[in-house]
């Protein structure tokens, strides 16, 4: 399956055109894990975002209690993505991402790129951030469906 | 199994009733409907319920699906599938 193809069905790139999408694939850098590998770790430093093309990952969230094990918060799969609160608010990762699938396949795209794009074409980045504030949303209600 | 190609995608939040599992959220092309079976990661899952969680938008459409946990599958790592 190509880039683009992928791009299509993934809910963040909703809205874009074809030129858009040729536009993002140009930024995207391919990354493969092995099952338990960590992709991010909570409370380093973020600068990029991830878009899952295969396989699944897992949420892991240490609270602030020290104490505290770490806690798995979600499952991500295709066409989801990760670090983008990093690429928001610039803060430190919120959570480690730990792949669970042998051969989690995903797409790293860097903030300050990212961002570019979104200023150079303004259609396109409000599209974008409107579609990245509806996927927060939609994690908010998984966690309140899922009592976490 | 192969999606089929084209038509909606559908964004499905999956909980697992009565466990500490997360759930999972993933896209796929294929709607998931009641009695289906999956496996995500390395467990196995029945679907007891599918729910329209909010409306459509484009092509996308957002679903809530209960699942009933039916234990760890007997697959490899390599063969785990996400749907």
């Amino acid at each position: 399956m190509d880039l683009l193809e992928i791009l299509r069905d993934v809910d963040l790139l909703e809205g874009l055109s074809e030129g858009d999408l040729r536009q993002v694939a140009r930024l995207c850098r391919e990354r493969r894990f092995r099952a338990g590998e960590t992709i991010t770790r909570q409370g380093e430093p973020g600068n990029e975002l991830y878009i899952i093309c295969d396989g699944l990952v897992e949420i892991l969230v240490t609270p602030a209690s020290a104490a505290a094990p770490p806690r798995a918060v979600v499952n991500l799969g295709r066409g989801q993505l990760f670090g983008e609160m990093a690429l928001v608010d610039l803060g430190p990762r919120s959570a480690t991402v730990r792949a669970i699938a042998e051969n989690t396949l995903v797409q790293a795209i860097g903030r300050e790129e990212f961002q570019a794009l979104c200023d150079a074409e303004p259609r396109l980045g409000y599209a974008v951030m409107r579609n990245m504030a509806a996927d927060l949303s939609f994690k908010l209600r998984h966690s309140h469906l899922s009592g976490r | 199994m192969t999606e089929p190609a084209g038509g909606p995608i559908f964004k499905v939040s999956y909980v697992v009733q009565g466990s500490e599992h997360p759930g999972t959220i993933l896209n796929t092309r294929r709607r998931p409907c009641v009695g289906d079976r999956l496996v995500l990661g390395d467990q196995a899952f029945l679907v007891v319920e599918v729910l329209d969680l909010i409306p459509a938008r484009g092509e996308f459409v957002f679903l809530h699906v209960t699942l009933q946990s039916e234990g760890r599958q007997a697959v490899s790592p390599a063969t785990a599938r996400s749907a």
